[in-house]
């Protein structure tokens, strides 16, 4: 780590930092290149675990389009006049492929792809990184008493395809998975995959935490791709009613239910792209809304709001709307990746 | 417990006679005890007579931790109370001062009184609070200002 030269020691330094919360750290950062390295070091994350000082921190993927790079963002409070802000922040190397997915566990976020091996940013240094590979790592079953090896022998680090090893006979049988049916998401540390192979759906659960496999039983999967999933509970937003709701899988049935309260929540614009995050326990929205700008061309504004959840007995989940606020202008030609949070 | 009285003595020549229990607190003196259990007299160098005190004061009222959750509130109310007596020049001293005596409690306090301050500072006042020269060079200044328009830009963002 590099010297600070300051007034004080840099060992103290350190012990305040790490109990500054992450939304002043884009700011921390402009003091000097030094002060920036220092708040992006392995040293100050230590700290901050050691002290219990972990957060949830937002993280938006947003594309501008010709520009086909994505750009990321994160949440930073503005000393100044106190607004709460999504502010780029420079991302070191690029993730090697495109991903169709990205899920988050502790302070790593790890892209999905249907080819290569899997790759992750650093939520602490801002960095991509290359996973180590699956292929070798240990696989359970608890359904069907069959051992599921991700890849092939030919390719091990695709995701396309699974191996089934039958423990009955010892034989290697490969199963071809269509392409386009990764359904996944997060959930304690864990990535749920949906795959069609011969014998039908199966669900795929690859735990990040240990990287093992396990196989699930599938439920009301079409709902997966593009929603929030909090303490195994599902929740979506109906354009069509623009209600909320929550889902429940159960053996027996399947269903979704309104999700009451949210008071002092703005109606979106029926074109309005939401988005639904995992923020710490809490359901963070985020969404779009044209903003008729001074300029020739038109801008769209990004609006948050925070929703503390209350599952109530008679089966019923209350939503309190904790605060909402805009925080970024967008150019009306972009495009929403992702938002996902981490703990940082 | 044992009523032995200590003597602190700081860097500019000001005494302090505290409960040796109360001296303990300071790690740095309760070290010199262990090793030498005669002593009644300690010159701590570091550390002057004004920024002792306060530090003593700290000590005197954290010297019997008791468990229950109203001491805990009330020390906790007291903490508070007590920082709020201080501008970011003292908190400065006076973490230096917990850290070089070595009073764990205190330098916990102190770092969060710090950081609770220093983050609503602008990165010119965060240079020279803590004497960093900004090592960025004009021109990287001007990318990082026009990267991070949002930063510096004074103008509020649009609302709809």
């Amino acid at each position: 780590m590099s010297k600070l030269k300051s007034s004080l020691p840099d060992d103290l330094i350190l012990s305040c930092l790490a109990r500054v919360s992450r939304l002043y750290y884009p700011t921390l950062s402009f003091v000097s290149k030094s002060f920036r390295c220092f708040i992006a070091s392995p040293e100050l994350y230590q700290t901050r675990s050691l002290l219990g000082q972990t957060e949830t921190c937002l993280y938006v993927c947003l594309r501008y389009s010709p520009d086909s790079n994505p750009r990321w963002f994160t949440f930073c409070r503005k000393p100044s006049d106190n607004l709460l802000l999504l502010v780029p922040i420079p991302i070191i190397n690029s993730p090697p492929v495109e991903w169709s997915n990205i899920v988050s566990v502790d302070s790593n976020l790890y892209a999905i792809s249907d080819e290569v091996a899997v790759s992750f940013l650093d939520c602490r240094t801002h960095t991509w990184l290359e996973a180590p590979s699956l292929r070798l790592t240990n696989t359970q079953s608890k359904l069907d008493g069959e051992m599921y090896l991700p890849g092939s022998c030919e390719n091990p680090d695709s995701f396309n395809c699974i191996e089934v090893v039958s423990k009955k006979t010892q034989t290697l049988k490969p199963q071809r998975l269509e392409k386009p049916s990764l359904g996944v998401l997060d959930l304690q540390g864990k990535v749920y995959m949906i795959h069609e192979i011969e014998s039908g759906k199966k669900g795929v659960v690859l735990n990040f935490k240990d990287l093992t496999w396990e196989v699930v039983g599938l439920g009301g999967n079409n709902f997966w791709a593009s929603v929030g999933m909090i303490e195994n509970i599902v929740y979506s937003y109906n354009k069509r009613s623009g209600e909320f709701l929550w889902l429940y899988f159960d053996k027996e049935e399947e269903g979704a239910r309104k999700l009451k309260g949210l008071e002092g929540l703005p109606k979106f614009d029926s074109g309005s792209t939401v988005r639904l995050v995992n923020y710490g326990g809490k359901l963070m929205v985020l969404w779009d809304q044209n903003v008729p700008a001074s300029d020739f061309e038109e801008e769209k504004m990004i609006w948050c709001a925070e929703i503390s959840l209350d599952k109530r007995k008679n089966d019923e989940i209350w939503g309190k709307v904790e605060w909402f606020e805009a925080v970024l202008t967008v150019p009306k030609a972009y495009q929403f990746v992702c938002a996902i949070a981490a703990t940082v | 417990m044992s009523s032995n009285k200590i003597v602190l003595t700081s860097s500019d020549g000001e005494s302090f006679e505290v409960e040796e229990v109360v001296a303990r607190k300071l790690q740095i003196v309760g070290h010199m005890l262990e090793d030498d259990c005669v002593i009644n007299e300690i010159p701590l160098q570091n550390v002057t007579g004004d920024i002792l005190s306060m530090v003593i004061e700290y000590c005197k009222t954290h010297v019997d931790e008791e468990e229950s959750e109203e001491a805990q509130t009330k020390l906790k109310t007291w903490d508070e109370e007590f920082m709020k007596k201080f501008d970011i020049k003292t908190l400065l001293q006076i973490i230096l001062a917990a850290n070089y005596l070595n009073v764990k409690g205190l330098l916990d306090l102190v770092s969060q009184t710090i950081a609770d301050t220093i983050k609503d500072y602008t990165p010119e006042q965060i240079r020279e609070v803590f004497g960093v020269e900004n090592d960025y060079t004009e021109e990287e200044e001007a990318e990082v200002r026009k990267e991070n328009a949002w930063a510096f830009d004074e103008a509020d963002t649009p609302k709809p």
